[in-house]
């Protein structure tokens, strides 16, 4: 590793821009939440929630104001801010957003008026974007933890209710134990390479003996910790337990954030670190259409049991849950699932779709959470398929809207979630995984058996308990009514977002 | 003077130790601990590495890790804490009330 | 000027969003106007897309009306875009058409309903789906479509969610139809993935022109595949074995949804699929053969099934599973026309039945069971008559509209050109069924309409004539039974009357050009004409017989001899001494055998071996494993770790085996 990289503030501001606006505005934040006092708790969360949204409005008005041509990409050796990395940067600030106006209806809803909980989902905002950025393997780990740090806090948030400690435990102790993998991995490959820099890493790989023990046992390493943080199977035993016991919102953005973040940076990290193979030139030249490169014959085969593993128990264990959330959690990992299937694709069309994917489930599962906190009161309180049997009659917009999540979940037209999904299946069909893309098929027809399912208990039985919630913020119903819009929206135009999605993957190459 | 070989062969022995620690032990401190431990036996090799590399920027990196396993220590045992006081016991096996 | 024919599926669109989102407010004859006029303003312009379409040259009668891009990735494209053709003219002349007359007797049949609006908007969601379905320009437009009338045929038939079975019928039908689905993605994709392409006017010309070029032999693995992957698809929206296990439960909705989506349209859209992919399936012999032989099966097999049922709609339930069978005889014996012509009159006259039905149903305060009704004609005359025509046609008497289009189908299977020995076993299985259809129809209406009435007092002192909301789109439908066979009259017919000639075959000849040039080149025997009046006799004799035996048992022998046919093993004793000797003989030969084959297809087969195993089966293993499964995650931290470990371990297993 050598020193020859210049540092100024200019470059600094229009690559980590959206980072520094989080990270100043966090540090702000730390200060107005000590001196600024307020009429009333109630108010007080409410300034410090809405200051949150604003700054991360903020950054993501940095991030969408630009084109992104820039002519140099990466800041220091240690952030780069292309395309790809906007539009995963974009996704994670959305889901931030939608996250903090949903939290401050929750807070409320919980009788929970600690100020910091903003501050730490402005940190973790912060982390996952420094995560998605970074092409060095030592802020990859750096910042993963950063955004795992906050996001523990988070999951424990209620302190009084053991379910959510005991999930944030869970989370805590197997997020360490799968970061150490990852650290041990990027010491390995360091070792091996003398860098931490993703490219040029890969420059050293193209010209050396890749085939290495050292290599090989450093990039399974590399794999399973991000493995972990996407929870494919069987690295995904974690998620059920902390998605349910971590309050809803929360786990909202961690099952889209952090996940959308893991999995850009599996690609980046797959693509530009460990993808290159020599040219006939003899210089090391980004191989696009095989997202593994040379190492691709040794992982392909392993990406594919794992996809099928994800979205194989992920469906099937989803129909034996009743309670909401943790049914959720299944379906978040078997949507990992499909998305994996459009890494292995490793085609134009498989990256695309897998942006796309991962834009349309953020709103849709964000949205989805963001319903069932509110027919859930206090956490807890109704989120069993019992406890929403006939509430379709009784809050009839609210289940309205959960239906339509769990419709585009399902990945029936004409929702955004179905134009993600046929991009991923065709992709790999494009492939050649024919075998795999039925099998995939044949697992997403058990999904829509239990999404339906929900829909089912919400307007076709009768209730047996009486259930009664307060009443739902304008600005939750604000971000609820247009995530619903942006589902159906992207279901029936979606090429707007597309073409997006395919510019952003283009630029996958120019960080090499 | 040991080589580069056994040094890796160390930090492999510590880090398999600490795993095989994590999974097997029921007190969650101790198990805190056994997360230290692989931590460390990758600051080990890390060390190791850097030294027969003659590249100081491995040296450096050990201090971050030292930073983050801090990090992440103050915030673990703040959540054990938090679930103690619910649970009374620090037996890992206690705390399985989400399952299936 | 083709930019227009969007209007057709637009204008349900808006009814459904107006009554869904303001019909609750409104009050009734604000959803009933805006319900009805939507589907009306659809068949309007679908008259003036006909008119348009009719006023152009032959070869030119194709239309496109391209929307958007709705999905484009590289050199792939999938507009949503509408198209309109001789073929899709047809079907949607009859969804919007038949579909309107339903809206109307509906403002009927659910008046006193609390849900009014709700029901109005489905059933307009439905037609905006259904016009989807048909007008789509490739096949995921299509897919849609056929969601989209899957999620309304589930929303109508659980309508009255009050009762738990509704809502079970619901699921059922729900979760079938995802069978059929995964059915017919696979067949999607695995077409994307051999032509590049899903556009009914890229895929149909390059397959045939790949077989022209040799680059796709006929019979080819792939379009077998496909071509069955497709037709799963449709055994489970056009309720074909052994998927047809979700339609007679669906008569737990609303009876005008049960004419309008689970009779006239929504299920023959598994028909229109396969007539649309004529030229694949033309080109895969192999499926056409297995979608025959099913389709024959269903049609004897449910007919069977129709003649014991007490419930009045669940006899017309299975004899529209039956009838669908004869419309998959005749897509599946290459003699697509034929099975698009039954599905027209098929859409008319059951859909007559089925609102007769709920007219009676209506008259008896909800009760559907045969055995309570009787006598009805003298108090509903105008059903009564209407029901009567409309039966006749089903049963293939002639001139009625069935006649002609059953008789088309089982000429057409007698001649099948890629297999001919099988052709004939299917003419039989064919013939057979249209006896049975005759017996099972008259039987309803002779429990129904003749003899004494059965019911309480209450109900007889109810008895009514319906509304004319309800009477007027009867005799138009009946009238449309009676006459709607003239369209497609067969040649030899045709010319004994004077040349009249087949306007329907015709009209759509060039949909089915290319699969009538391959099958052209299939050497087979030509039979004469003597050979087609002998079948068209046969068939109508056997109609005849039929009838004559139901009249035999349900009027003249009613009810003292259906009800020992009940008891048949103590009756068998004392029937040798039984002065009806001719009785003795019906029942050997005729009645008895077939009422055992019905006991042993009903009981046996649809309950146990399909209904249970079949549908019930893949459920269950489903949520055991699902509970086996669940059981890993044990809450234990320490064995999610191990897990990871051990898949790590695998991991580097495999990549250190080298």
């Amino acid at each position: 590793m050598d020193l020859q990289y210049s540092f100024s503030l200019a470059k600094l501001w229009s690559i980590c821009g959206a980072q520094v606006i989080m990270l100043l505005s966090g540090l702000v934040l730390l200060f107005v939440e000590i001196f600024y006092k307020g009429k009333s708790p109630e108010r007080r969360l409410s300034t410090i929630g809405w200051l949150t949204t604003i700054a991360m409005a903020l950054a993501l008005g940095h991030v969408c104001n630009k084109e992104w041509n820039l002519d140099e990409v990466v800041f220091m050796g240690a952030f780069s801010m292309e395309k790809f990395s906007a539009f995963l940067v974009a996704v994670v600030l959305m889901a931030g957003i939608m996250a903090s106006i949903l939290s401050i209806g929750y807070l409320k809803n919980n009788k929970i008026y600690r100020t910091e909980y903003f501050l730490l989902l402005a940190f973790a905002v912060y982390g996952t974007i420094a995560f998605v950025q970074a092409v060095d393997l030592l802020m990859i780990f750096i910042t993963l933890e950063i955004m795992s740090l906050g996001i523990y806090c988070l999951a424990a948030f209620l302190r009084d209710d053991r379910l959510s400690l005991e999930g944030s435990l869970k989370y805590f102790l197997i997020g360490s134990f799968g970061s150490a993998f990852l650290l041990f991995g990027i010491v390995l490959i360091y070792g091996f390479t003398g860098e931490i820099n993703l490219t040029k890493i890969s420059s050293v790989l193209a010209r050396a003996p890749f085939q290495h023990p050292m290599v090989l046992v450093a990039l399974a390493m590399i794999m399973v910790g991000l493995m972990f943080k996407i929870s494919m199977v069987p690295f995904h035993m974690w998620a059920p337990d902390v998605y349910e016991g971590s309050p809803s919102v929360v786990t909202g953005f961690m099952a889209t954030a952090v996940k959308a973040a893991a999995i850009g940076v599996f690609i980046k990290v797959m693509a530009v670190g460990f993808g290159p193979v020599l040219s006939l030139s003899g210089q090391p030249e980004f191989y696009a259409n095989a997202l593994l490169g040379a190492l691709g014959a040794y992982w392909k085969p392993i990406l594919w049991w794992i996809s099928l593993l994800t979205m194989f128990f992920g469906n099937l264990i989803a129909v034996n849950q009743r309670n909401v959330k943790r049914m959720l959690a299944y379906s978040s990992i078997a949507h990992a699932g499909y998305m994996t299937l459009g890494i292995l694709a490793s085609n134009d069309m498989g990256r695309m779709g897998v942006l796309f994917y991962l834009f349309a489930y953020t709103i849709m599962n964000i949205g989805a959470f963001g319903v069932i906190y509110c027919l859930d009161g206090q956490e807890r309180h109704a989120q069993t398929l019992e406890d929403y049997r006939g509430l379709g009659y009784k809050y009839p917009g609210l289940s309205f809207l959960i239906s339509l999540f769990l419709v585009a979940m399902a990945g029936l037209p004409p929702t955004a979630g179905f134009i993600g999904k046929f991009y991923v299946f065709a992709a790999a069909i494009r492939s050649g995984y024919l075998l795999l893309a039925a099998l995939g098929i044949l697992t997403s027809v058990i999904g829509a058996y239990y999404y339906l399912r929900v829909v089912y208990m919400l307007y076709m039985k009768d209730p047996v308990r009486e259930i009664s919630i307060p009443g739902v913020s304008v600005s939750t119903a604000v971000i609820l009514i247009a995530a619903a819009l942006a589902v159906i929206y992207l279901g029936i135009l979606p090429q707007g977002l597309t073409d997006v999605a395919d510019a952003a993957q283009k630029t996958l190459s120019l960080v090499f | 003077m040991a080589g580069l070989t056994e040094y890796v062969i160390l930090s492999a022995i510590l880090f398999g130790l600490g795993a095989i620690g994590f999974l097997t032990r029921r007190n969650a401190l101790i198990m805190f601990m056994c997360i230290e431990l692989m931590l460390n036996a990758v600051n080990l090799s890390l060390v190791a590495f850097a030294h027969f590399r003659v590249d100081l920027s491995g040296q450096v990196l050990v201090l971050f890790i030292f930073a983050v396993a801090a990090a992440e220590v103050a915030v673990g045992l703040a959540i054990l804490i938090a679930l103690f006081r619910h649970v009374k016991d620090v037996d890992i096996t206690e705390y399985n009330l989400l399952k299936w | 000027m083709e930019h227009y024919i969007y209007f057709i599926p637009l204008f349900p669109l808006l009814g459904f969003l107006l009554n869904g989102i303001l019909g609750k407010r409104l009050g009734k004859s604000f959803v009933s106007c805006v319900g009805c006029t939507s589907v009306g303003l659809a068949f309007v312009t679908a008259l003036f897309v006909f008119k348009d379409l009719i006023g152009r040259p032959v070869e030119d009668r194709i239309m496109v009306d391209t929307l958007w891009t709705w999905m484009a990735a590289g050199a792939f494209k999938v507009d949503v875009s509408f198209l309109v053709d001789q073929l899709s003219m047809v079907m949607i002349l009859i969804v919007t058409g038949v579909g309107f007359l339903i809206h109307i007797y509906s403002i009927g049949y659910m008046h006193e309903d609390e849900s009014y609006w709700r029901y109005f908007a489905y059933l307009n969601m439905f037609v905006f789906f259904m016009s989807l379905l048909v007008l789509g320009a490739n096949y995921l437009v299509m897919f849609v479509g056929w969601e989209g009338v899957g999620l309304a045929s589930y929303l109508l038939i659980g309508f009255w969610y009050e009762g738990n079975e509704n809502a079970d019928a619901g699921k059922k039908a729900f979760i079938v139809n995802r069978i059929g689905d995964f059915g017919f993605a696979l067949g999607m994709f695995l077409m994307f993935w051999t032509f590049g392409s899903l556009s009914y006017l890229d895929v149909f010309p390059k397959a045939f022109e790949m077989y022209e070029h040799g680059h796709l032999a006929l019979n080819a693995p792939v379009l077998v595949a496909i071509c069955l992957l497709l037709f799963v698809g449709a055994t489970g929206k056009s309720a074909q074995i052994p998927l047809y296990v979700w339609l007679p439960d669906a008569m737990a909705g609303p009876t005008p949804v049960s004419a309008l989506i689970h009779a006239a349209t929504m299920v023959t859209a598994g028909v229109y699929m396969v007539a649309r992919s004529n030229i694949l399936y033309t080109l895969a012999p192999t499926a056409c053969l297995v979608v025959a032989y099913i389709a024959a099966a269903t049609a004897l097999f449910a007919a069977t099934i129709g003649i014991l049922q007490n419930d009045i709609k669940k006899v017309l339930a299975y004899s529209t599973v039956s009838q669908l069978g004869y419309m998959f005889i005749g897509v599946g014996v290459t003699a697509y026309w034929a099975g698009i012509f039954h599905l027209m009159t098929h859409a008319f006259f059951k859909a007559c039945l089925f609102l007769c039905s709920g007219s009676v149903i209506h008259a008896m305060g909800g009760d559907q069971d045969m055995r309570h009704m009787g006598g009805l004609a003298k108090k509903m005359p105008i059903t009564y008559i209407t029901m009567l025509v409309a039966t006749i046609a089903i049963a293939g008497i002639p001139p009625f509209a069935g006649f002609f289009s059953k008789d088309e189908i089982l000429w057409k299977a007698f001649n099948f050109p890629y297999y001919p020995v099988s052709g004939k076993i299917i003419w039989f299985m064919g013939t057979l069924g249209a006896a049975v259809t005759a017996f099972y129809m008259f039987r309803l209406i002779f429990l129904t309409f003749h003899g004494e009435f059965r019911g309480t007092e209450e109900q007889k002192h109810h008895l009514h004539e319906s509304p004319y909301f309800m009477t007027v789109p009867l005799m138009i439908l009946a009238a449309l039974s009676f006459c709607g066979g003239w369209l497609g009259i067969s040649p030899l017919i045709g010319h004994a009357l004077g040349g009249v000639p087949n306007y329907l075959e015709h009209f759509l000849e060039p949909v089915f050009e290319h699969s009538q040039e391959i099958v052209a080149t299939i050497p087979r025997v030509e039979y004469g004409h003597g050979m087609e009046i002998a079948l068209m006799t046969t068939s109508v004799v056997v109609a005849i017989i039929g009838v004559l035996l139901a009249f035999h048992v349900y009027i003249r022998r009613f009810p003292e001899l259906p009800a020992r046919l009940r008891e048949q093993y103590a009756v068998y004793y004392d029937l040798i001494y039984n002065k009806y000797y001719v009785d003795e003989i019906y029942f050997r030969i005729f009645v008895w055998p077939t009422y055992y084959l019905a006991i042993f297809f009903w009981k046996i087969i649809d309950v146990i071996i399909i209904d249970g195993i079949g549908v019930n089966g893949p459920a269950w293993l489903t949520q055991r494993g699902a509970y086996v499964f669940s059981r890993v995650q044990n809450g234990q931290v320490q064995t999610y770790g191990a897990f990871m470990l051990l898949g790590l371990v695998g991991i580097l297993w495999y990549l250190l085996r080298f």
